[in-house]
């Protein structure tokens, strides 16, 4: 099983393929190991200030949340940021 | 004349500017229209009959040059929920108003012999016959309108969704071109105008006064620190998303999350919603030549709207939210931006709410009148409420009224009102805000999915139905004090990260309004505003059973997390109870 990666935006370019179902998500299917989301990040050559929100398998996530075969990792790119700080500050 | 009361009096066709009562000067928006329909309208009345009322109050700030202000609240009882409605818009027809020296206009009354329009300008104010443009589609008649009254001229007006005193019509108003694309939708109010026999009103500003300001210096400063933080924030910023991608550019993000209802609220996740997304709709705008970005109003500095377009630029609609298109589209199984876009232009011209169009279109498709997924079915029911055959109006009427016609058990509706486009199963707080707002389902009145699908950190989990009471009420309290500035709701972005930002809004406030708020101030003002709300739908017998959401979303999970809805209703109980 790979880890199927989803890529937004300006991301797509990353990707030589887009998803059948609507043929515009980039897609790339991994099957390398990797441990966390930042690894996978950094096999993308992608940095936090580039990123806007990660969700894996429908939920939001950090950098360093575990990754699994099979997991359906979303990656959002700066311009396509929502967000708000301020509950957390 | 600044500052003033328009009454406008159906049974007599009189009007009288009054001075706005102490007690009114400070507020404005949904704080404007609340406190009037709590204190003149009796709750137990027919939202059809002549004791309901109906009122426009622009917000606090608008009219002035303070950026993303020209909104403007409508109010009255709802002919959908039965309860008290402030719906919320954003118009060029706001600014006008308020530069008018209009504070609020009071309609009440019902004059039999269909249908007046109401002319305001600088002059004064008059009545007009408004049967040329009755029994038309909106584009034609704003087009007329605009012919007869110039191009200058702001208008507002109820549909023929309207004219048929349906509950899910709207009250409709004038984009910058002049389109019938901006809504004040939810709640029915189009019926209420229709019913007063008022079928349009007409601004025309040329010559206003414009807008009081008690310290300008501390106006200036407050709009210069918003603007600075408007045009900072990822969000709100020129490029950022909201101008780039428009509201839309939530089907992403909320399709990964599983939270996007799809086939009438049957799952959260659907890989073609993408077909859908901002992302695909701003590209192919720009391949048709469409307009993007483009701004509501004359001074939004985020601009997230669009004029979306047949393919080669034709016939434009207007914009297409992501409510719209999320409720015509992917929930009714259909991923065609356009089929969508015809399926908004029929809404716009027949003055239905999208939102609640979509919900009874999803509806109508499981109770077997059509498909999902059957686009060209769902054009022709448009056709059916156009002609106002008996499934036509019977859809017109909403989608809890059109699942009981139909023998359809699983309705998304709170207090009548269908929900808009986030599954309260995968965002629980949003089921939170949804069954305690005074308004029936929805999403603007207590926005949780910021903090909890949006945030950063992401420490609220959207699954779990643990502190969401708190989080709700703070959301709606703050919404009910920004519905009332007059500032768009998704200044919010960039105020609630900057903190010279909101610093800003509330100096702007206060240099109009020659107040001395601070951001304290913020939730004890939006409290007494839903505390007058609550008061109201008490006394009209709302009680708390009716704070709930629909039994089979308690009942039945969501995929793709496979989560029902399990917030207590103890803890539903608790949001106001403080
Ligand atoms: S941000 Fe969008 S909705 Fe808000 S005022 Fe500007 S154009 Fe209108």
């Amino acid at each position: 099983m790979a880890i199927q990666c989803r890529l937004y935006g300006k991301f797509k370019k990353l990707a030589s393929k887009t998803d059948s179902a609507s043929g515009t998500v980039g897609i790339i299917e991994l099957q390398e190991k990797f441990c966390k989301v930042e690894d996978l990040l950094g096999y993308l050559d992608l940095n936090e200030e580039q990123i806007s929100h990660i969700i894996v398998n429908g939920r939001y996530v950090g950098q360093g949340k575990d990754l699994e075969d099979g997991d359906r990792v979303a990656i959002f790119p700066k311009e396509l940021s929502l967000l708000y700080k301020w509950y957390f500050d | 004349m600044r500052n003033k009361l328009l009454r406008v009096n159906m049974n007599s066709l009189t009007t009288k500017f009054e001075d706005l009562p102490k007690s009114l000067r400070n507020l404005g928006g949904r704080g404007l229209t609340s406190s009037i329909v709590k204190e003149e309208v009796p709750p137990t009345c027919h939202p059809l009959r002549s004791n309901n009322k109906l009122v426009f109050a622009p917000g606090m700030v608008t009219g002035t040059s303070a950026p993303s202000s020209g909104r403007l609240s409508v109010g009255g009882k709802s002919p959908l929920t039965g309860g008290i409605k402030e719906s919320n818009v954003g118009t060029n027809f706001a600014q006008a108003l308020a530069r008018l020296g209009v504070k609020v206009i009071i309609v009440e009354g019902q004059f039999d012999d269909r249908y007046k329009l109401l002319q305001v300008d600088s002059e004064g104010v008059s009545f007009a016959d408004a049967t040329p443009w009755s029994d038309i589609g909106l584009y034609e008649a704003y087009e007329g309108l605009r012919q007869e009254f110039g191009d200058q001229v702001d208008i507002c007006g109820t549909g023929i969704v309207g004219e048929m005193e349906a509950a899910n019509s709207g009250i409709v108003f004038n984009d910058p071109e002049g389109l019938p694309s901006r809504y004040s939708g939810r709640g029915g109010l189009g019926a209420v105008m229709a019913s007063r026999g008022l079928k349009f009103i007409v601004l025309d500003d040329e010559g206003a006064p414009g807008v009081d300001l008690a310290d300008e210096e501390q106006f200036r400063k407050g709009t210069k620190k918003l603007t600075n933080a408007l045009t900072e924030h990822d969000v709100t910023k020129p490029g950022g998303t909201l101008n780039s991608y428009g509201t839309d550019a939530m089907v992403d993000v909320i399709n990964e999350a599983g939270a996007l209802p799809q086939f009438n609220f049957s799952k959260g996740r659907d890989d073609r919603a993408a077909k859908v997304s901002g992302e695909a709709k701003a590209e192919e705008i720009k391949n048709r030549e469409g307009t993007r970005p483009h701004a509501c109003h004359d001074g939004c500095v985020i601009q997230c709207s669009e004029i979306w377009t047949k393919p080669g630029g034709e016939d434009p609609v207007g914009v297409l939210e992501y409510e719209s298109v999320w409720s015509l589209g992917p929930n009714c199984g259909i991923y065609d931006l356009d089929t969508v876009g015809e399926l908004n232009r029929a809404c716009n011209d027949l003055g239905l709410d999208t939102i609640e169009a979509g919900a009874t279109i999803a509806v109508a498709m499981e109770g077997g009148l059509l498909d999902f997924g059957d686009g060209t079915g769902a054009l022709e029911l448009m056709d059916e409420i156009r002609e106002g055959t008996s499934k036509g109006r019977i859809l017109a009427n909403g989608a809890e009224f059109a699942g009981q016609a139909l023998g359809v058990t699983r309705v998304p509706a709170v207090k009548g009102q269908a929900m808009p486009a986030y599954d309260p199963r995968a965002i629980k707080g949003m089921g939170v805000t949804y069954a305690t707002t005074p308004m029936g389902a929805d999403h603007t009145a207590g926005y949780t999915v910021s903090p909890e699908i949006l945030s950063v950190g992401g420490e609220e989990d959207p699954l779990s139905s643990e502190g969401k009471s708190t989080l709700s009420r703070e959301i709606q309290y703050a919404t009910a004090f920004i519905d009332s500035t007059g500032y768009c709701l998704f200044t919010t972005f960039a105020t609630a990260d900057i903190p010279k930002g909101e610093e800003g809004l509330i100096e702007s406030v206060n240099g109009v309004l020659g107040t001395d708020y601070t951001a304290d101030d913020i939730l004890e003002i939006g409290k007494k505003i839903i505390e007058k709300e609550r008061q109201f739908n008490k006394e009209a017998g709302f009680t708390k059973e009716d704070d709930r959401l629909p039994e089979f979303m308690v009942e039945e999970e969501l995929p793709p997390h496979d989560e029902s809805f399990d917030v207590s209703v103890e803890q539903l109980d608790e949001v106001f109870e403080t």
